[in-house]
């Protein structure tokens, strides 16, 4: 024991000093880390549901692989109490890091309200216009949410974008494009069921109504 | 315990760990720096920290005449603003890792050596990625595995390797310093050239004018290594052309 402590002196009080370095310096700074957080958060969620009044969070139950697992969705309301939309986190793997999301329901589970990158870490230049482009995060604001959504590769002007279902790549970024529709169509799987049973909505196999989609304010 | 620290902090390098292969020849390298030492071994002294600070700088650039630090060389030179934010990361890091591995050489033992290198350098690379979650979260962002890739930096290893576990602080600090902001330097100039040509801007500002078609590959993994041979060979070629001026 005497020999054990004689080699490794330095190591165990260093680490001992050191640890205490770490735990002091954390604990100075995490107050303002989660308050970066939090503002991205409210940041991300304003943009989406940009009419809300309020902003109402829940925790919903939603089934992944046969277990249950908690979800938090953050609830716009208008003046008078009444949703104006639903947004809910997402992540999943990008081209070279993870994604983090945040995705906008309508009211009606019907539409789309938009998305927002919360964290990601694509090329630049290519990828990381998933951030910045304004004309591949518009194409989420509107689109229906009952079926999945596709990447396609475009503009192709012999094939203008008919099929609201479709999402353009950004072009050089169709690896990322497509990760980030494979993250939001696989969330927007699960947080409907769940929000369906939370809000009461009806189960809908049709596409979208009209109606529905001008209540959802497109 | 006490007793052993203080010992740590009085004992002249000498004792501990002889004078360094890399040591300027006209510094005097392996001069002791005790607290009893007259006014020619401080100016002695400090003349060595001074061209430490200097031959790492320039001279012996880590990226371009050493290679070292190659990762983050290429990861974040696409715009100058992350750039500069990880050279000064860097700096950070090899001048308290440098100093406080000054500090304990003497009680470094070889089979621990590696060991304290690694532990003293993580913690400082953890504070730095702290920083910058906490004070400039779009940058740590922007850096993303970079910050905390630090850690296995063969730049800031070497250092603590061939001047921090065989000089005094004074060095070792100078020594730190010289070699991250000569990493620093290295790396805004590639960032430079990357942002210039990638987006016709500097800093985030707009230099070139519009007609400028923006050369996305520097923005890639391509335009990096594109931009480093280039540099290198230039580097090069004013090295050799220096010797050759010395040697005729």
């Amino acid at each position: 024991m005497r020999e054990f402590f004689k080699r490794s002196w330095l190591v165990l009080v260093c680490a001992f000093a050191f640890g205490l370095l770490l735990a002091v310096t954390y604990a100075s700074w995490q107050p303002r880390i989660e308050r970066n957080r939090i503002l991205r958060l409210q940041r991300g969620i304003r943009s989406i549901l940009t009419d809300a009044d309020s902003i109402a969070t829940d925790t919903l139950t939603i089934e992944r692989g046969g277990a249950e697992m908690p979800a938090v969705v953050y609830t716009g309301l208008d003046e008078q109490n009444q949703p104006v939309g639903y947004v809910f986190a997402a992540k999943g793997t990008g081209f070279q890091d993870r994604i983090e999301l945040l995705v906008g329901l309508g009211p009606q589970l019907a539409r789309y309200r938009g998305i927002a990158v919360l964290f990601a870490a694509e090329t630049p230049g290519f990828g990381d216009a998933i951030r910045d482009s304004v004309i591949f995060k518009c194409q989420f604001i509107g689109t229906p949410a009952d079926s999945p959504l596709n990447v396609v590769k475009g503009p192709d002007k012999d094939r203008p974008k008919t099929d609201d279902y479709e999402i353009v790549s950004i072009t050089g970024a169709t690896i990322t494009s497509e990760a980030v529709t494979r993250i939001v169509n696989r969330r927007n799987q699960e947080m409907r069921e769940a929000l369906r049973e939370h809000t009461g909505q009806p189960r809908s196999t049709e596409q979208p109504s009209r109606q529905a989609a001008e209540g959802e304010g497109t | 315990m006490i007793g052993l620290f203080s010992r740590l902090l009085t004992r002249s390098p000498g004792e501990g760990g002889g004078a360094t292969a890399d040591a300027p020849a006209a510094a005097g390298s392996s001069a002791p720096d005790g607290a009893s030492a007259g006014v020619p071994v401080a100016a002695r002294r400090q003349s060595e920290a001074l061209s430490y600070f200097i031959k790492d700088l320039w001279e012996e650039n880590p990226v371009f005449r050493g290679l070292l630090g190659m990762c983050p060389t290429l990861a974040v030179t696409a715009a100058v603003k992350p750039a500069l934010t990880m050279g000064l990361a860097a700096t950070f890091v090899i001048v308290c890792s440098n100093a406080l591995v000054s500090l304990m050489r003497n009680a470094l033992t070889p089979h621990l050596r590696i060991l304290m290198f690694t532990l003293t350098i993580s913690v400082f690379v953890t504070i730095a990625d702290l920083f910058l979650k906490a004070f400039m979260p779009e940058m740590s962002e922007v850096l993303g595995p970079y910050v905390p890739l630090i850690i296995v930096n063969c730049m800031i290893i070497a250092r603590a390797e061939s001047c921090a576990s065989k000089k005094g602080v004074v060095i070792s600090i100078f020594d730190g310093l010289g070699t991250g902001f000569g990493f620093t330097l290295a790396i805004i100039m590639l960032a430079t050239i990357r942002e210039l040509l990638a987006d016709g801007a500097w800093f985030g500002f707009r230099i070139l004018p519009d007609w400028w078609v923006p050369w996305t590959v520097m923005k890639l993994p391509a335009g990096a290594f594109l931009t480093l041979g280039f540099m290198l060979a230039v580097i090069i070629h004013l090295h050799a052309r220096k010797q050759a001026k010395q040697a005729a």
